[in-house]
């Protein structure tokens, strides 16, 4: 696993890379519905709400938009369905044999501060404490590309980016 | 370059070229004039590298700095390997080895290093006792050992050429540091007798004094400065830091002209390299297809067209499959293939598809000068593209102001307790790089504003301004656009005023 997020003599080891508090995760979730369910429970995404006054007694109430948005400091690049083996051409371009697709939905997620500094309920810091649960609780992915390792929980595999020798997309 | 004269003519009578109305701004971001002071009053964060033109039309990366922890060795991320560290005097801490024999050094890891590309590794090294110090990055191949004499002031390379440089510096240190390509994750700094040993002998209290330690990635044409520092070092504490594009140039047909901030949204180079490629694509997806250098890209399949260094082909793809048939490139050529309807700066690739993270500029509640009565807020640059919100300042759905872009127009809204006043007008006309200026007052009884020069009807229907101190803003949180200025004042500037912001850089 990439990163060790205890210490020497009890290590917590986790499938994501860090330096400081700057955190990569690469996921792979059966579909973009169960990804997104999956980011609400591990608080990447807050819920929006608005402040209404009632006009008769000017009282402020404050009530739940059903508006999800990724919490600050968190960036999300799609990738959707990823190739595995590419299509093959003759010599004049014309297809051979089709392409591959692993058509699971791929996430990469870069978190950075304020996000990586958000805690949970019980002081721990948020991103820590799913990717420890990704590491306590998940199971082995059964269906993994090109010797990837990846536990998975809440149908999302937490992929080991130290695992990942030909990724299809990168962060700058 | 009227904007410039009209900078130093203001400057000259003792006022500042954004005293719109007489009324001199309470919160400034000058891009192009006060790059520094742009850069300390502005929180921004971008979760990745980023490329600018610099004064010369070379695309460079923006100053970032990937090692956390850069002022204090003493954290635990520098590990230590036979010293220890301390806190010393004017920012340095000293190092000293704790038993004599080889390899006594701080290391640390560097996670975010793209492999296989030019880094540049530097730290600011000042004799406290001992006098040659070495800096060596191991995970790679090849290795790198860099020698540093600090009285003689002489860098040499250890086993392995590393292009070392030593320059003096105004505190009495030298910058020591090398560069070249590297696979590296870990980096040494180290203390020794003699160049080309690392072998040491210790009294207890002789060392080094280390600070502003930086690695920073310097292919293509190598990195900006930092505005604030004036050269390569971007302090970090936490995390590794990537500095906003400011200075960003572009050609105006005659010189390269700096243009403030380049602020662009994310973005993805589907091109992975620079041969002849079948890129999958999204039929019914308007995609652009650029060239930064001196290739030929040629496009069939999901589109057609012909991509040269300042000639772009936007498409929307009519099948999966775009055939991008490449020749002439150079080395450091770019080809990219990217969503949306214009190019964006440069993302180099290598074998995979790379993201560029977006340019984000969410200011903390209080930065913004507030007045319960009438607010004023001014911002000038060049847009590419329409449709975006470029300020929005929001407590919650119902209580905001907020500024867009349409196709053809601007809209300047704000809602008190639900109730949504708005005020249209100005002109746009959708392309790449289009100046836009606009100054607009936001009252409790009304809405003002003047775009590219002209006043628009005002609205004066509201009857409440929402209490806007806990909320935070964000700056031009969608588009593609360079900046010039930014300011905000705690009073309404008036008809004049606003006309004179709107008439910025015309």
């Amino acid at each position: 696993m990439a990163a060790n997020i205890g210490t020497d003599s009890e290590p917590i080891l986790v499938n994501v890379r860090v330096s400081g508090l700057m955190v990569d995760a690469i996921v792979r979730a059966t579909d973009e519905a169960t990804f997104i369910a999956a980011a609400k429970t591990a608080g990447l995404m807050y819920q929006l709400e608005e402040t209404v006054v009632d006009v008769e007694t000017g009282e402020l109430s404050v009530s739940l938009l059903d508006e999800w948005v990724w919490a600050d400091g968190i960036s999300i690049d799609v990738l959707g369905s990823v190739l595995v083996t590419p299509a093959t051409y003759d010599e004049l371009g014309v297809e051979l044999t089709a392409a591959v697709m692993d058509e699971r939905y791929h996430v990469n997620l870069r978190l950075m501060p304020p996000a990586t500094l958000k805690l949970n309920e019980q002081g721990v810091e948020r991103w820590k404490a799913w990717a420890q649960s990704w590491s306590v609780y998940g199971v082995v992915d059964a269906v993994n590309n090109s010797g990837e390792s990846a536990l998975v929980m809440l149908g999302v595999s937490l992929i080991d980016p130290d695992t990942v020798s030909s990724p299809s997309r990168k962060w700058l | 370059m009227l904007d410039r004269r009209r900078f130093l003519l203001a400057l000259l009578g003792g006022t500042s070229p954004f005293a719109f109305g007489g009324f001199e701004p309470a919160y400034l971001l000058d891009f192009v004039n006060d790059p520094s002071g742009a850069e300390s009053a502005l929180t921004f964060s971008r979760a990745s590298t980023a490329m600018m033109r610099n004064a010369s039309g070379e695309w460079v990366w923006a100053p970032h700095n990937l090692l956390t922890w850069s002022e204090d060795f003493t954290k635990s991320t520098w590990l230590k390997s036979g010293v220890t560290v301390t806190d010393d005097a004017d920012g340095f801490d000293l190092l000293v080895p704790a038993s004599s024999g080889s390899d006594k050094f701080v290391y640390r890891q560097a996670s975010f290093l793209v492999p296989a590309v030019q880094n540049t590794v530097a730290i600011k090294v000042k004799p406290s006792g001992k006098s040659i110090a070495y800096l060596t990055h191991v995970g790679g191949s090849p290795a790198s050992a860099c020698y540093f004499d600090l009285v003689a002031g002489t860098a040499h390379l250890g086993n392995y050429g590393s292009d070392p440089f030593i320059i003096p510096q105004d505190d009495g240190s030298y910058l020591c540091g090398y560069t070249r390509p590297s696979n590296a994750t870990w980096y040494e700094l180290g203390c020794c007798d003699a160049v080309g040993s690392t072998s040491v002998t210790v009294n207890g209290s002789d060392g080094l004094l280390i600070k502003s330690a930086h690695l920073y990635r310097s292919d293509m044409g190598g990195m900006a400065d930092n505005p604030a520092t004036g050269n390569s070092y971007v302090p970090t504490t936490d995390a590794p830091v990537y500095l906003p594009r400011i200075g960003h140039h572009e050609w105006n047909g005659s010189e390269w002209v700096n243009k403030g901030l380049l602020k662009e949204d994310q973005a993805t180079n589907l091109k992975i390299g620079l041969t002849t490629e079948n890129v999958t694509v999204t039929s019914g997806e308007t995609y652009t297809l650029s060239v930064h250098g001196s290739a030929t890209a040629v496009l069939s399949g999901a589109g057609s067209g012909t991509a040269t260094d300042g000639s772009h082909v936007t498409f929307t793809a009519s099948s999966a499959t775009a055939t991008i048939t490449v020749s002439g490139s150079a080395v450091d050529d770019i080809i990219q293939l990217e969503l949306g309807g214009e190019p964006t700066s440069p993302i180099p690739t290598n074998g995979s598809a790379v993201t560029r993270a977006a340019d984000v500029m969410t200011q903390p509640a209080g930065t913004l000068p507030w007045s319960a009565s009438a607010l004023s807020l001014f911002m000038a640059g060049e847009v590419s593209g329409d449709v975006y919100t470029l300020l929005s300042w929001q407590g919650d759905a119902n209580n905001r102001i907020a500024h867009t872009l349409n196709t053809a127009d601007f809209t300047f809204t704000q809602a008190a307790a639900g109730t949504v006043d708005s005020i249209t007008g100005g002109s746009h006309t959708s392309g790449l790089s289009v100046p836009f200026a606009y100054a607009a007052t936001h009252t409790s009884t009304g809405i003002y504003a003047a775009v590219n020069g002209v006043a628009l009807t005002p609205d004066e229907t509201p009857t409440d301004l929402a209490d806007l101190t806990g909320a935070a803003t964000s700056f031009v949180p969608s588009g593609n656009y360079t900046i010039a200025a930014i300011a905000g004042w705690a009073v309404d500037i008036g008809d004049t005023g606003r006309l004179e912001g709107a008439n910025y850089g015309s």
